[in-house]
């Protein structure tokens, strides 16, 4: 009548042993993702749906598409003042850290065509959809849809998570935009 | 054998709960004693069908006023009545009159509280990591029906505590993986395999134990966790048939699973195998061989493998009859 102890040790030693092996490849991921450029991301700290902001890569150079709904029609005008609420930081990929950088200070970046750095590493949006509770929001309301996010460095072999400014998330202002990889 | 050392035997077999109460009631009630204890599961299953009922009323109620509430509201509806009905679980349980009834109780509270955890920490902002939340919460359940199994030795509360246990190691993974790690698309697929794997040793420690009654439903959950998280890694696509050495160990996994119907002598290794080896002749005849040998003789090569399945399960069964 008793608990078969060899069986009872093995069932808890297999999730044992996977948890340890993600434990260690997370370990060793930080020896091994470190890409050559840094990049910039930034995010919108704006609850007016009137405004969109599309961000491109031109020749090397950050430009904007704007728009701001008024007046019963679209305007094009990056000069608003809503494009102050866009923050931008750019990530040091040997520290681990971001830093808070003007929108001219982005603007006067070179940047790298493309999503992927040069030596192949990319930046993927890591998306916590809550587990079970992935049907409620982050006010607790049902069906709010999925919610936190990180951003992850993704190599081939391993990925490492981004350090975003404490203002990211701390205000959860909004989803990170990747800009692109500093020349 | 004297009364004394009976009676001693006795208390003996039930300071390590190798005896229950049910099965010395059973003794007195004499041929009877299956009788009662067919009413006793009978009860059970309308208890819990009557939990699950419950459970639904207020998940109906709630969902459709829930943006009524206040926060206060939210808590009480939810983690409120959550622990009333743990409370009044624990009352019914210490008062022996009420049978089982106490299972219906903890059922609701079982389903009810996740969801009052849920609106503590997010309603309230005590943790804003949505994957931190969600481990918290399950070890917070894990400990409350952890305690509840020590104290008072019951199937269900060894039920919530696996289920709780699952749900900390799911959300112990994604914690760590939001941290990076191995570049890992299918980590919900590893999780899987490990799951079911655990599930089916957890069920055969317990097969000569007082909980012997959860073997079967840990066997039956088990082993299509175990076997199907294996299948998913698999190829699906020609395109992606890289995958190959995945499809390549499901034949030990599977025939591990059909062999040890025998071993355990238990019929359900045998059917989920089954279930199993069809889908996976299906699958690889459509992955790797529909296009090079064009669909009907990959249907023909099919059929044949389906024919020495149904074959190889009849003399398993046929073996596993003979054991028993």
């Amino acid at each position: 009548m008793a608990i078969g102890r060899k069986s009872l040790l093995v069932s808890l030693s297999v999730p044992v042993i996977f948890l340890a092996v993600v434990l260690l490849s997370i370990f060793i991921s930080g020896s091994f993702v470190k890409p050559d450029s840094n990049f910039v991301y930034f995010v919108m700290d704006n609850d007016n749906p009137k405004f969109g902001a599309n961000h491109m890569i031109v020749n090397g150079k950050l430009k904007f598409d704007c728009r701001v709904y008024d007046l019963g029609e679209f305007d094009v005008d990056c000069n608003s003042r809503e494009m102050e609420s866009l923050e931008f930081f750019l990530y040091n990929t040997n520290t681990n850290e971001s830093m808070s950088i003007t929108i001219e200070q982005a603007k006067s970046f070179t940047y790298f065509d493309g999503l992927t750095s040069s030596d192949g590493y990319t930046v993927a949006p890591h998306y916590g959809t809550g587990g079970m509770f992935a049907f409620m929001d982050s006010d607790g309301d049902f069906f709010g849809g999925r919610e936190e996010y990180q951003l992850l460095l993704k190599g081939k072999v391993f990925s490492k998570r981004i350090n975003l400014s404490d203002k990211v998330m701390g205000y959860q202002i909004g989803y990170p935009n990747f800009v692109g990889w500093v020349k | 054998m004297d009364k004394k050392t009976l009676l001693k035997d006795l208390a003996e077999l039930v300071k390590n709960n190798e005896i229950s109460q049910e099965e010395v009631e059973a003794v007195f009630s004499g041929s009877k004693g299956e009788t009662v204890k067919k009413h006793t599961e009978f009860s059970s299953l309308f208890y819990f069908i009557g939990g699950g009922i419950v459970f639904l009323g207020i998940v109906i109620m709630v969902a459709g006023n829930w943006d009524l509430f206040s926060n206060i509201e939210r808590l009480l509806i939810t983690l409120g009545s959550g622990l009333v009905a743990y409370a009044l679980g624990v009352y019914l349980q210490a008062n022996k009159q009420f049978g089982r009834l106490s299972d219906a109780m903890f059922l609701i509270s079982a389903l009810v509280l996740p969801f009052g955890l849920y609106v503590v920490f997010k309603n309230y902002g005590i943790i804003s990591d949505i994957n931190l939340v969600n481990l918290t919460m399950s070890l917070i359940l894990l400990g409350l029906y952890g305690f509840s199994l020590s104290r008072f030795r019951q199937a269900i509360f060894l039920v919530f505590t696996i289920l709780s246990a699952t749900w900390a190691y799911a959300a112990l993974i994604s914690y760590f993986q939001s941290f990076g790690g191995v570049t890992l698309s299918d980590f919900s697929q590893f999780i899987a395999i490990s799951i079911g794997f655990s599930y089916m040793f957890l069920a055969n420690a317990f097969r000569n134990s007082e909980w012997k009654t959860i073997t079967l439903p840990l066997f039956v959950v088990g082993i299509p966790i175990f076997l199907g998280g294996i299948f998913a890694l698999g190829s699906f696509d020609a395109l992606y048939s890289s995958r190959w050495w995945w499809d390549l160990l499901f034949i030990p996994a599977v025939f591990w699973i059909l062999l040890s119907s025998i071993a355990l002598k238990q019929r359900v290794f045998l059917w989920w195998g089954a279930i199993f080896l069809v889908a996976f002749i299906f699958k690889i005849t459509g992955v790797y061989f529909a296009e090079q040998l064009t669909w009907p003789v990959a249907l023909i090569i099919a059929g044949i493998a389906l024919i020495g399945v149904g074959y190889y399960v009849y003399y398993l069964n046929n073996r596993l009859k003979s054991s028993k």
